[in-house]
């Protein structure tokens, strides 16, 4: 295809059926922030580097600003707008961050919860310091990290989110 | 010793940060998640060259490009006043005749879409007379240097010198600014020590990187009328800004200010502001202006310093005298330097008692990105070296480098230097904090491992003003208006706890409100810590008054004193009586207002309002065969004052401390020839959880002498100040070797272990408590 | 231009390429996965690092490029970057081609215009300019199964790393291959000849001796952001010591 062409894809994000018409050089954080008007995912270097934008693409933590969209056709795409329950309970992984107090100015928050909700997924068991390995991804400038352990190690994210 | 008084409900409580479900759900918006019906996307073209004339520049052909709006350049600066800049303004809201740094902006296209306006700018074609750059501070300084502008004064605003100060603006084209300080007989001193000590330091220079990019919308509500969205902390000085450089009268310009997606100095004071107006009024259109990270990285940085200090000690290691030199690299352009100058000028003292001191410090123009405000206004310059000095006067006398810090010691209650309000905090009770956590003495010395300590005090909150509003609803809300921008410091969060206390309420009634310069009561800027300290008196004399109103009011219908009453969860009570607010009010019938507002203002002094001491130890162990080393411990205590929310305490300086690891270990802007090398994310290192020793550890004092409410004093600037010494110092306990240029890379640590006199210059530690 | 995982295509689009066509390889199934074929493992080019790190046959047959791919760049990166766009990305301080030649590996490629196939040598390649570059496909790398051990130092990342193999007969070293990684021009792999093939337990206290004079191979490295030759000669052969030592432990 040439960069210019206009091309169809479906995709599904939150668990909401999509067809949209993009240009083959849209990126994928620029369809979700722009066109799908879900504003929680971040751009921040622009460029991979600090994980601002981690969108879940069938569970794999990717980087939404550095791909492009088409690559998401067919795909079940996940943002932040969609981890808390439908009546705005927090999953388990933004509870543990909410009592650990893990926002600060927040602006890494949304990439932050999604890298460790996929390190969940991927790994059912998880092992101790295990889940550092992942957030090593992504870049918070505000916090100097040890809240992160605390909400992900000391306490292991609660099932019982209320 | 901490005091605590069990009354408080609100205060001290570790509530999660007010916006925390906000922010963990998405639903947070920022100041880049703004979009206004029809507005226009604006970039930048930026300089490739350090230094260089603009012949000519030529935009016919971005201006012909479908889609495009408006174009703007030097030119249309002319009918403005066009230069800003802290306190000396000298930077060009887009360059005029000359460029000065590469990324300085050139020229900015409006367009209907950002892809648009990138391509856009590809069009403009710019002729330049190429100059030789001036690359560093040595070059800067060197006699036949080129000149980054001619001998003329730029516009000022400067304050009068601090006590015991002088300075001179602009005493040669390529100084900025000149500053002098001192008091006591510092030759006289010199001659009469034991010990003179002469040593000299370097930092390099270190980016912001917040994550959220500068970001600033505007657009014109009528021909003399302008309003701006910008993700920058000064809102209120900015409207200032806009008004004078415009020739707009202050009450036509509106600054809007929400969330901030992080700053650490580098959103304060005028920043791309202008350029959004300008090509607002030129398009006659709304314009959003986002830069990248890459463009913010370029758009500002910390300063890179030498740092000379000769001190005097007496024969025992009395701290008597002392002298600095500084040289600070400010970039092409002003912004906050002279105002970093000052305050790094005034505080070689440092946390000890000298008989006198005297310093001189020059902010030196390069043709480099330009420097200016970093949490910690310049006191991290002052800690790196005087924290490192310190341990190398104790080591080479022999002493203990634990208690020759505390021999010294500024006491509580007393004045570090003539004219500086008294000390607010006790530094030994932080000292043996650290060094008992550490295991300072306890600990079996290994071969390679070694423990670093350093302390800093910094001033905080003089000469500010915070105002704010409370009003409390009868129907059971509170909003809370402060002019203090929210930038992740839990501002917010905190001063809904003061209100809270005052009235009583759960925290959850309060809602904060969004900056906004026409019904924000006025703050004079989110700096050098004082938002809990000096908008929280505002915030709890406001929300005291409104109380006050209440009750009043209450007591005219339940006719009986105030005094007799009692303001709780919107209830009056009175004895074993409950009155709903609500009720009080319907009771009077219509035609009644049904809101009760307290005011106030707070006004702090010249001097410190109060004081941010930080005290560190860190243990490293060395790899000597390739300088590599490992933090294997690391912890930070701070004085709160009081803590009003301690969890959001620790965040502050768990966050600072690891900006000061990254400026510790890696974190630098490199340049070869004035061309930047690392100035993009993807090449400037950051510290990552990976970098953080799991033996990390914060410790919040509360020793209860802040001035502001209940005790409380800020403490966000203070715990990045001395990490790098303590580090610095560690090695040198645990291999003898001596880094005094920052960082502290591998293989400045395997230069300086090829130096060290001997391998290992223990001393011993004795911990002799004073 | 070709799309792999799109990583570097993106940035080089974010600073301005624009590249006419764009081909993207995640949808041909004959360029991605794992298989040993004879006396090697063939991997496709557009496999994704993960892919390769989780791969339960290359886990046991070739454990450790399983272990040095888990520590390459980050799980966001090696969730979405192919083996094939880390080598073909021509970036000086990508890790893979380092990895590849002291492993003896090949790339293979297709020829779009002739069809043909060409094989290279990964530690012979060299990223042709852009121009001749566009007909070429990387379509697998092959790995030869030899009874080889790899080590590598990373401590001093992003600056300078090291990465090495020795390849052994029974319990003699035979020779090894060390290739240098970090942000500096390529191409950096010096291998070195044990004179009579050496028992472990011999080798083992000579580490040091073999190391300087492998080190004393490698010409100077000049790093972009970071310490001076001098410094990196020198932690070279601490670095080439260091993971001798460990491969000879193994
Ligand atoms: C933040 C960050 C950190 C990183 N850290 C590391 C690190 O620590 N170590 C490391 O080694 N790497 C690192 N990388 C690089 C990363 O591994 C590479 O970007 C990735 O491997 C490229 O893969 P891709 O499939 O996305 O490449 P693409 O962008 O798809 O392709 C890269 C280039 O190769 C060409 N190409 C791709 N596939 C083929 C093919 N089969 N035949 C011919 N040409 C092809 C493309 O046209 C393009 O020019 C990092 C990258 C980022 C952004
Ligand atoms: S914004 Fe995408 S990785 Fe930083
Ligand atoms: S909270 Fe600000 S970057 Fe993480």
């Amino acid at each position: 295809m040439t960069t210019r062409d206009r091309l169809t894809i479906r995709l599904t994000v939150n668990g909401e059926a999509h067809t949209v018409e993009i240009s083959s050089n849209l990126m994928l954080v620029d369809l979700v922030r722009e066109r799908l008007n879900l504003q929680g995912t971040r751009v921040a270097c622009d460029q991979g580097a600090c994980g601002a934008c981690t969108v879940l693409v069938d569970g794999r933590p990717i980087t939404a600003c550095l791909s492009f969209a088409f690559t998401a056709d067919g795909a079940a795409v996940l943002t932040i707008e969609g981890v808390a329950g439908s009546d705005n309970t927090l999953d388990t992984v933004q509870l543990a961050f909410h009592d650990s107090g893990v926002p600060q100015c927040g602006f890494c928050t949304p990439g932050m919860v999604l890298l460790a909700k996929a390190y969940y997924m991927q790994q059912p068991m998880p092992e101790g310091a295990d889940v550092e390995r992942w957030l090593d991804a992504n870049i918070c400038r505000c916090s100097g990290y040890q809240v992160f352990r605390r909400a992900l190690h000391s306490t292991p994210p609660r099932e019982d989110a209320p | 010793m901490n005091i605590r008084t069990n009354t408080l409900t609100q205060v001290g409580q570790s509530i999660p940060d007010v916006d925390s479900r906000a922010k963990l759900t998405g639903s947070a918006r920022y100041t880049s998640d703004i979009v206004i019906d029809e507005m226009l996307h604006a970039k930048v073209l930026r300089s490739p060259h350090p230094h260089a004339l603009i012949r000519s520049v030529d935009v016919s052909r971005a201006l012909a490009m479908p889609g495009v709006a408006a174009v703007v350049t030097g030119d249309d600066l002319t009918a403005l006043d066009f230069t800003y800049g802290m306190f000396i303004r000298d930077q060009p809201v887009l360059a005029k005749d000359k460029v000065r740094y590469v990324g300085e902006p050139i020229a900015a296209v409006a367009a209907s879409t950002e892809e648009l306006a990138w391509r856009a700018l590809a069009e403009i074609r710019v002729d330049y007379d190429v100059l030789a750059p001036v690359s560093s501070i040595a070059a800067a300084l060197d006699e036949r240097a080129p000149m980054l502008f001619g001998d003329e004064l730029h516009a000022s605003a400067l304050p009068p010198p601090p006590p015991n100060s002088t300075w001179t603006q602009e005493p040669s084209p390529n100084i900025l600014f000149d500053f002098n300080h001192g008091f006591g007989d510092v030759d006289g001193w010199f001659q009469r020590c034991h010990h003179v000590f002469e040593d000299r330091f370097t930092i390099g220079r270190q980016s912001h990187c917040a994550l959220e990019p500068h970001v600033s919308l505007a657009r014109f509500v009528a021909d003399h009328a302008v309003e701006v969205w910008s993700n920058n902390q000064d809102p209120f000085l900015l409207r200032q800004d806009i008004a004078r450089i415009f020739r707009l009268k202050l009450d036509d310009v509106r600054f809007h200010a929400g969330l901030v997606g992080g700053g650490f100095g580098s959103k304060s004071y005028c920043k791309i502001e202008p350029i959004a107006v300008l090509l607002a009024r030129k398009a006659r259109r709304a314009i959003r202006l986002a830069l990248t990270m890459s463009e913010s990285m370029m758009t500002v940085c910390d300063h890179g310093a030498e740092i000379w200090l000769r001190s005097g000690v007496s024969a025992s290691g009395e701290t008597l005298v002392r002298e600095a030199v500084v040289n600070l690299d400010g970039g092409a352009y002003a912004d906050a330097s002279p105002s970093v100058a000052m305050r790094i000028g005034t505080r070689f003292n440092g946390p000890y008692r000298w008989r006198a001191v005297r310093s001189r410090v020059r902010v030196v123009r390069t043709t480099t990105i330009p420097a200016g405000s970093f949490r910690g206004f310049g006191a991290g310059h002052v800690t790196w070296a005087c924290e490192s000095q310190m341990d190398m006067i104790a080591r080479r006398l022999g002493r203990d480098p634990y208690a020759i810090r505390a021999d010294n010691f500024v006491r509580l209650g007393t004045a570090g230097a003539p004219g500086e309000s008294v000390l607010d905090s006790d530094l030994m009770e932080g000292l043996q904090t650290v060094g008992e956590r550490v295991g300072y003495k306890s600990k079996e010395r290994v071969p390679k491992r070694g423990i670093g300590f350093a302390v800093a005090v910094k001033g905080g909150g003089g000469s500010h003003r915070a105002d704010a509003r409370v009003r409390v609803w009868a129907s059971g809300a509170v909003s809370l208006a402060a002019g203090v921008t929210e930038i992740g410091q839990s501002t917010r969060t905190v001063l809904t706890q003061i209100a809270a206390e005052v009235l009583n309420i759960d925290p959850d009634r309060v809602a904060v409100e969004d900056i906004d310069t026409d019904t924000t009561p006025f703050d004079s800027g989110t700096h050098a810590s004082n938002g809990a300290t000096v908008a929280g008196l505002a915030v709890r004399e406001a929300a005291e008054k409104a109380r006050v109103r209440i009750l009043e009011f209450a007591g005219g219908i339940l006719q009986c004193t105030s005094a007799e009453l009692d303001f709780c969860n919107f209830q009056v009570r009175r004895g074993e009586n409950r009155y709903l607010l609500a009720d009080l009010v319907a009771q009077r019938g219509p035609g009644v207002d049904t809101m009760f507002a307290g005011e106030a203002s707070v006004q702090t002094g010249s001097g410190s309002f109060f004081w941010m001491p930080v005290w560190t130890a860190v243990e490293v162990e060395v790899d000597a065969e390739t300088g590599a080393f490992k933090i294997l411990r690391l912890i930070n205590a701070t004085d709160a004052g009081r803590a009003i929310n301690p969890q959001r305490c620790v965040s502050q300086i768990e966050g600072a401390a690891v900006q000061g690891l990254g400026q510790a270990l890696f974190e630098n802007l490199a340049y070869c020839e004035a061309q930047p090398l690392n100035a993009t994310p993807l090449k400037y290192r950051l510290p990552r959880i990976s970098d953080v020793p799991h033996q990390f550890e914060t410790i919040i004092l509360e020793q209860g002498h802040g001035p502001g409410a209940y005790g409380v004093k800020g403490l966000g600037e203070s715990g990045n100040l001395t990490i790098p010494a303590a580090i610095a110092n560690a090695i040198a306990d645990a291999v003898g070797a001596r880094v005094t240029d920052l960082p502290i890379t591998p293989d400045r640590v395997l230069k300086a272990l090829g130096v060290a006199s001997k391998p290992n210059t223990n001393v011993t530690r004795t911990v002799e408590a004073n | 231009m070709i799309h792999a995982g799109g990583i570097d295509l993106a940035n080089r689009m974010k600073r301005g390429a624009v590249p006419e066509h764009v081909v993207t390889l995640g949808q041909i199934p004959d360029l991605c996965g794992i298989q040993e074929i004879g006396g090697r493992i063939e991997i496709g080019a557009a496999t994704r690092h993960w892919e390769i790190e989780n791969d339960p046959m290359l886990r046991c047959r070739l454990p450790m490029v399983a272990g040095y791919i888990a520590g390459l760049g980050n799980i966001r990166i090696r969730m979405q970057g192919t083996i094939g766009g880390n080598i073909m990305a021509g970036e000086p301080g990508y890790e893979m081609l380092p990895l590849l030649a002291v492993l003896g590996a090949d790339l293979v490629f297709a020829d779009w215009s002739t069809g043909g196939q060409e094989i290279t040598a990964a530690r012979e390649w060299v990223l042709p300019r852009a121009s001749s570059s566009k007909t070429l496909l990387l379509t697998s790398i092959r790995i030869p199964l030899r009874p080889i051990t790899v080590a590598w130092n990373r401590e001093l990342r992003p600056a300078l790393g090291l990465v090495a193999s020795l390849e052994w007969s029974g319990d003699r070293v035979l020779h090894g291959a060390a290739a240098v990684i970090g942000d500096h021009r390529g191409p950096m792999v010096r291998e070195h000849h044990f004179t009579e093939a050496l028992p472990a337990a011999d080798a083992a206290p000579r580490a040091a001796n073999i190391a300087e004079v492998w080190a004393d191979k490698f010409p100077d490295i000049d790093v972009l952001v970071g310490p001076d030759r001098d410094y990196c000669r020198h932690v070279l052969s601490v670095m080439l010591r260091r993971v001798l030592h460990t491969m000879l432990k193994t």
